[in-house]
């Protein structure tokens, strides 16, 4: 499999590491039901077949957490885009994962 | 015409080279050949036909084919160190020497007494492993399969270090040509004109694929000219990269193509410095598939006598090798490929004793060639038995009128029609489709960015092959963004390729052999079918057939028609076995590549490491670090010895340590602070300028993740150390907190660690060291420079260093820390300075030592599992912010009083050694899994208290001070009592690190 | 101002000195010297500082710093591209000593620096064969096509990371490793290189 880095471009596999699904956020640790919130998001996962939404880790290369649109069947990459940059957007517009 | 005798090499003729003879051997026989021959080929100009024997019934056996899809011809190639099993004869190239065994056999090929097992046989079909050797199950590994693996392996590995290397490499190209027959020859032109760059991949040394076995007119030119004209053209394009001798053996996503390259199988050993040889990962936009197709054997009577063979490969040792196969032919076929067969044995001079085609019609134009030739022509007839044992010497055919016809041969050459090698379409999923008109399978769904063109797509004519290669080359190339330019297609004749399927020769009498290089015969496909074996996959794990070397490449499709035609099924309805990678067989060696051996993983070196070599330190892996664990001197009679000595000297006087594999982590930015606060559990924010603070940071679900000191440099500066082994795993940590979480945080992360070579100094001389190297406007008294300060200072007359006053030993101790580039000449520096206080370099296991008596808790007790609290660390846990990790943290079970905790731990009785790894059980309980209440991580020989001490996790470890339990070692059969004790054995208060 | 009144010492001693490794016969198809001798330090803008960062450069250096994978040299001191806002600067260590120093002093307000002249090892690797030996390493297109002078990746040679840059059409290719690893580093290309022979030139 290969992923176009849009720092670094088209790279090997080998050059990545994945973490996993993109689609989960961080809960607010001060709301009142953290923990269950807090298990939710370390522990369960969608496991849908088809698109992905997933987070890749530049490691031999330019460093950056990438987020990456997979589709698990077939390895076709549809984007990627800086985890940064996805993150940035989210928090100024406000919108849900 | 008569063969020279012992020869059966033509007097001209062949793409060899004459003036080039070559001597070989074969089961200890010389004989010679010439350049260009493969082994297959210089052993049927000596006659030796008798190659191996088979796997089960030990049945002789001999060449069938002339390409990669060889099933019997597989001998041992080469002797000692280089010797290598299972090597297909007709994939080797002759050099002079070569040197060649045969396999399977005992005690000799011609005499091989196992061959009793073809009497056997009613007892050895499909499944039968598994029925005999059922039972009692305790006898398989000592008693059958020693036998059976003797009895029906094939060759035998040498068991000596492979002199050879092997070398991987990646090549980018913008179309990837796989095979060079006429459709890959165009293709590659074709994508090379519009000024793509090609990448054309050929199993064999020679371009041309079938033509140069054919004897074809193309423009004129014979085949192998026009190949050889071809060839020439593309080498002559500057874009264009000819890899001969490689085989694509494996399709991956995203365009990448595994392949591997011969690169001095063709040669005595490979030439000085050249690997043997070469994997490579191929990068194309687009591929073109110009694959073969592979002939496919027909099924009837003792069809695995020595001289039955491929119609194809009677012709390729005859036009490329001039070998004739043998001088009295009979050729059997089901298609009208079979015409040039006929025609070209006879042109060559072999007679030919009939042509037999089931077909009630033989097309015209094969019929007239072979009435030109005065063949006999039997149309309605098939070959049902073949005679002879160690070469074929006739056959008995079924005429169409019922009556039986023996005849006289010594070759049969056969055809049972032609699959196309749709290996590599299918690789990703792909799977192939029936084709009733060419009766074999084609390549259906194909991967993303490939086109299959030629034979390989089904398209079995020659014209078809160059104009589907010319146009696929175009499309690959537009398709890879460049402009297609036409060029003329060469002009050939037409031929017929019109097939009527035989699966089997029904009436056959002796074994019909469907794969011959696992011996499954008809007989076990039916079997496996009456016993309910209806998946085409079930019915190739129990009769194997298309298992080993060949992976059925011969085989597949006829076993697939039988089982159809036993399970009363159309063969579409059947499917098909997946075919994975590779397509052929690669070395182990080849995906190692470099690393081997010492290289097996790259091997990172600290500063000091040339300096530790000199010392004749004992070096240990540390991940990827190569670190100095202990320095044994002369007398010293085992690695404790010297170990203690280290920590007596450290404790005592003073030692140095090179502690610069920890990983480090310069942190700056506005928001440094604010971002430590929300990675590690404790505070940050009021540390002051030019101090450390331990920090311990946790995994989201609550679990410990790594710890370390982090020194502040600046407001918005601060300096983060790791332990060893975690440190790209931490700045992956910080980068996805930063990156992901917090992006609107002001911090900047930049890995350190090589950047500076940091010597740990303790004991209580050390400041009597430190004042000789750091200069003399820096103040390092006590009052000035304090436990946990640190600071950026000048050593040996201006040279910048960092200083810290930590101490893991638990000694007065100092780390000192230079540019990297100075880190050899700095523990030189320091050695001297230390001279007269005894000054002692010690290694990680005096590290390890000195920091279990001081109940400071390292890798085995960061363990994965462990959380703050059972580290005895709890208190550090901030409750005044959020943290990684602190909402999981405070999960019941985590919380759980019970939880073990680290607590220290000594033997009842002092004089005994104790281990890591026993687990903890309460006094009069039994030693079983739910008594369980800890275990023990660390332990060491203290030199500071004379007697082995622990630590180790138990449950409410603080409580049960003093308190004696069993340690349970089942592992290695050792039980004693331990003493609970606090995990602070040395210098409890603390005032040696202050001093 | 500090000095460096330490000894300097290489990773890799096989470098310090003049050889001729591997195949003997013929001119050295690859030429390989380690460049040592230089300031290095990492820069990475900060917050919302790019482009005032870049301005500063401009002023500074006379040089754009660069968004993509790529290098740009004037008056002696070349920034590489390192990740986003991020970049590497290398300059001679005999006229700027102390580098980081001296750009924490110009242009602190908007971006971190952090001294990397002892973190990596500076190796240059020129020769016809240059590319065929990088590539059984390094998994990149390095065609005359895919990779130009001043071009610069981020990756791997051999499992180890790497910064890749190529100087002159020659072709001329620098790698930057860390010290650590600069020695695996040198056992990988001198053994794929060997086959070509392997001129050692010592450091420059």
């Amino acid at each position: 499999m290969r992923i176009t880095c849009p720092h670094c471009g088209n790279r090997s596999l080998d050059e990545f590491i994945y973490l996993g699904d993109a689609t989960v956020q961080r809960p607010d640790p001060a709301r009142p039901d953290a923990l269950a919130a807090f298990v939710d998001y370390v522990y369960q996962r969608e496991n849908p077949v088809g698109r992905h939404r997933e987070l890749w880790y530049h490691n031999a290369g330019c460093h950056a957490w990438l987020v990456v649109t997979r589709d698990v069947r077939t390895h076709e990459i549809f984007g990627v885009e800086p985890a940064k940059e996805v993150s940035l957007s989210e928090k100024t517009t406000g919108a849900a994962r | 015409m008569t063969l020279p005798p012992g020869s059966s090499r033509m007097s001209k003729g062949g793409q060899i080279d004459r003036s080039t003879p070559v001597d070989f051997s074969f089961d200890g026989r010389s004989y010679q050949g010439f350049a260009g021959d493969t082994l297959a080929s210089a052993l049927l100009a000596n006659n030796v036909r008798l190659i191996g024997r088979s796997f089960k019934y030990h049945r002789p056996r001999g060449l069938i084919a002339a390409g990669s899809e060889e099933p019997n011809g597989i001998v041992e190639l080469r002797s000692d160190a280089r010797r290598e099993p299972n090597t297909r004869a007709t994939m080797i190239e002759l050099y002079q020497g070569l040197e060649a065994e045969s396999q399977n056999r005992w005690p000799s090929l011609d005499f091989d007494l196992l061959s009793i097992n073809s009497f056997l046989s009613p007892f050895l079909t499909a499944g039968f492993y598994y029925k005999t050797f059922m039972w009692p199950a305790a006898l398989w590994e000592k008693l059958y399969e020693p036998i059976i693996r003797r009895a029906a392996g094939l060759g035998k590995a040498s068991g000596l270090d492979d002199p050879d290397h092997y070398e991987k490499s990646t090549l980018f190209c913008d179309v990837l040509v796989i095979g060079s027959g006429p459709a890959g020859l165009m293709a590659a032109r074709a994508a090379a004109r519009s000024g793509a760059r090609v990448v054309l991949a050929e199993e064999d040394s020679a371009l041309g694929g079938r033509l140069l076995g054919d004897q074809r007119i193309i423009d004129g030119l014979s085949s192998a000219e026009w190949a050889a004209k071809m060839a020439a053209e593309l080498e002559a394009e500057p874009d264009v990269r000819i890899l001969r001798r490689t085989a694509v053996f494996g399709v991956y996503d995203g365009g990448t193509y595994g392949a591997l390259e011969r690169v001095s199988d063709h040669l005595a050993e490979p030439h000085h410095h050249a690997p043997r040889q070469r994997l490579w990962r191929i990068v194309a936009k687009r591929a073109v598939l110009a694959a073969v197709a592979i002939e496919r054997p027909l099924v009837f009577g003792n069809n695995d006598r020595p001289g039955i063979m491929l119609a194809g490969a009677v012709r390729t040792y005859l036009h490329r090798f001039g070998v004739a196969s043998g001088s009295n032919a009979i050729v059997f076929v089901n298609n009208d490929d079979a015409a040039s067969t006929v025609s070209e044995l006879a042109a060559a001079g072999v007679s030919v004793a009939a042509l037999v085609d089931p077909r009630p019609v033989v097309s015209p134009v094969v019929e007239a060639l072979a009435k030109k030739a005065g063949i006999r022509v039997i149309s309605g007839g098939s070959v049902e038995r073949a005679l002879g044992s160690k070469s074929v010497s006739g056959a008995e055919i079924r005429l169409q009128d019922g009556n039986l016809l023996t005849l006289p041969c010594d070759l049969i050459a056969m055809s049972g029609g032609w699959n196309p090698s749709v290996h590599l379409t299918t690789h990703l999923n792909g799977r192939p489709v029936w084709n009733s008109s060419i009766a074999a399978f084609v390549p259906g769904a194909v991967p993303p960015g490939m086109a299959v063109a030629g034979s390989a797509s089904g398209a079995l004519s020659l014209a078809d092959a160059i104009t589907m290669g010319d146009s696929l080359g175009q499309d690959a190339a537009i398709a890879a963004g460049f402009k297609a330019k036409k060029s003329a297609l060469p002009s050939v004749e037409p031929e017929s390729t019109a097939i009527q399927p035989l699966w089997r020769v029904v009436n056959a009498r002796g074994k019909s052999f469907v794969d011959f290089q696992n011996d499954v015969s008809v007989l076990d496909i039916e079997l496996a079918e009456r016993e309910g074996f209806r998946s085409v996959e079930h019915l190739k794990r129990y009769t194997t057939l298309g298992m080993a070397t060949d992976q059925g490449k011969t085989a597949n499709v006829n076993g697939l028609a039988l089982m159809a035609e036993f399970a009363a099924k159309a063969i579409e309805n059947v499917g098909t076995t997946v075919m994975r990678p590779p397509f052929s067989p690669v070395a182990i060696g080849a995906f190692g590549g470099h690393h081997r051996e010492k290289n097996f993983k790259p091997t990172r070196l600290p500063p000091s490491h040339e300096w530790a070599v000199e010392q004749g330190a004992v070096f240990v892996e540390a991940g990827y670090w190569l670190r100095a664990q202990y320095y044994p001197k002369p007398g010293e009679k085992d690695w404790l010895e010297t170990v203690t000595r280290e920590v007596k000297a450290a404790r005592s006087s003073v030692g140095v340590c090179d502690v610069s594999t920890l990983g480090k982590i310069d942190i700056q930015g506005a928001d440094a602070a604010e971002f430590l606060e929300r990675v590690y559990i404790n505070g940050w924010k009021n540390l002051a300028i030019g101090r450390a603070r331990y920090g311990l940071m946790l995994r989201e679900d609550g679990i410990v993740m790594d710890d370390g000191t982090t020194t502040r440099l600046g407001e918005d500066h601060f300096f983060m150390t790791t332990t060893t082994a975690n440190a790209a795993k931490v700045m992956q940590h910080l980068e996805f907190c930063h990156q992901w979480l917090w992006p609107d945080l002001d911090v900047q992360m930049i890995s350190a660690t090589e950047q500076w070579a940091q010597f740990s100094l303790a004991g209580p001389h050390v400041r009597d060291v430190l004042l000789k190297l750091v200069d003399p406007e820096h103040d390092i008294s006590n009052a000035a420079f304090p436990y946990m300060a640190a600071g950026e200072i000048t050593v040996c007359g201006g040279t910048r260093a960092r200083l810290y006053r930590l101490s893991f030993s638990g000694e007065l101790a100092f780390e000192i820390g230079v540019p990297s580039r100075h880190g050899d000449a700095l523990i030189r520096k320091i050695m001297e300075a230390g001279a007269e206080y005894g000054i002692t370099p010690y290694g990680t296991e005096a590290l390890g030592v000195m920091r279990i008596e001081k109940g400071h808790v390292a890798g085995a007790e960061l363990n994965g599992i462990s959380t703050a609290g059972d580290l005895g660390l709890g208190r550090m846990m901030s409750i005044k912010k959020d943290y990684i990790g602190r909402v999981l943290a405070g999960r019941p079970a985590l919380v759980d009083p019970n939880r073990p905790v680290v607590v220290g731990f000594r033997p009842v009785d002092r004089k005994r050694r104790i281990r890591a790894g026993a687990h903890f059980i309460r006094q009069g309980l039994e030693a079983a899994a739910q008594n369980d209440e800890g275990y023990m991580t660390s332990v060491a020989f203290s030199p500071s208290i004379g007697h082995w001490i622990g630590l180790g996790f138990l449950a409410r470890g603080p409580e049960r001070m003093g308190e004696i339990i069993r340690a349970c070692d089942p592992i290695r059969g050792e039980e004693y009592l331990v003493e609970v004790v606090s995990p602070i054995f040395y210098d409890p208060e603390g005032e040696k690190l202050r001093g | 101002m500090a000095n460096r009144t330490l000894e300097l010492r290489s990773a890799v001693p096989e470098l310090s000195r003049n050889s001729r490794i591997g195949r003997q016969d013929g001119p050295a198809r690859l030429v390989v010297s380690e460049m040592t001798g230089l300031s290095v330090v990492s820069i990475a803008a900060r917050k919302g500082q790019s482009g005032s960062l870049q301005g500063a450069v401009k002023k500074l250096f006379k040089i754009e710093l660069p968004n993509t994978p790529r290098r740009v040299e004037a008056g002696g001191v070349a920034f590489l591209w390192a990740g986003p806002d991020q970049w590497i600067a290398i300059t001679d260590m005999a006229v700027h000593p102390d580098f980081d120093r001296e750009l924490v002093a110009k242009l602190g307000k908007f971006a971190s620096f952090t001294d990397q002249g002892d973190a990596r090892t500076l190796i240059r690797v020129s020769g016809p064969a240059s590319r065929e030996v990088i590539a059984t390493g390094v998994p990149l297109d390095l065609h005359p096509r895919a990779f130009q002078p001043d071009d610069v990746a981020l990756t791997h040679a051999s499992h180890i990371a790497v910064t890749i840059w190529q100087i002159d059409e020659e072709p001329t290719f620098v790698f930057a490793v860390a010290r650590g690893f600069a020695r695996s580093f040198w056992h990988w290309l001198s053994d794929s290189g060997s086959v070509h022979g392997i001129e050692v030139s010592p450091g420059t």
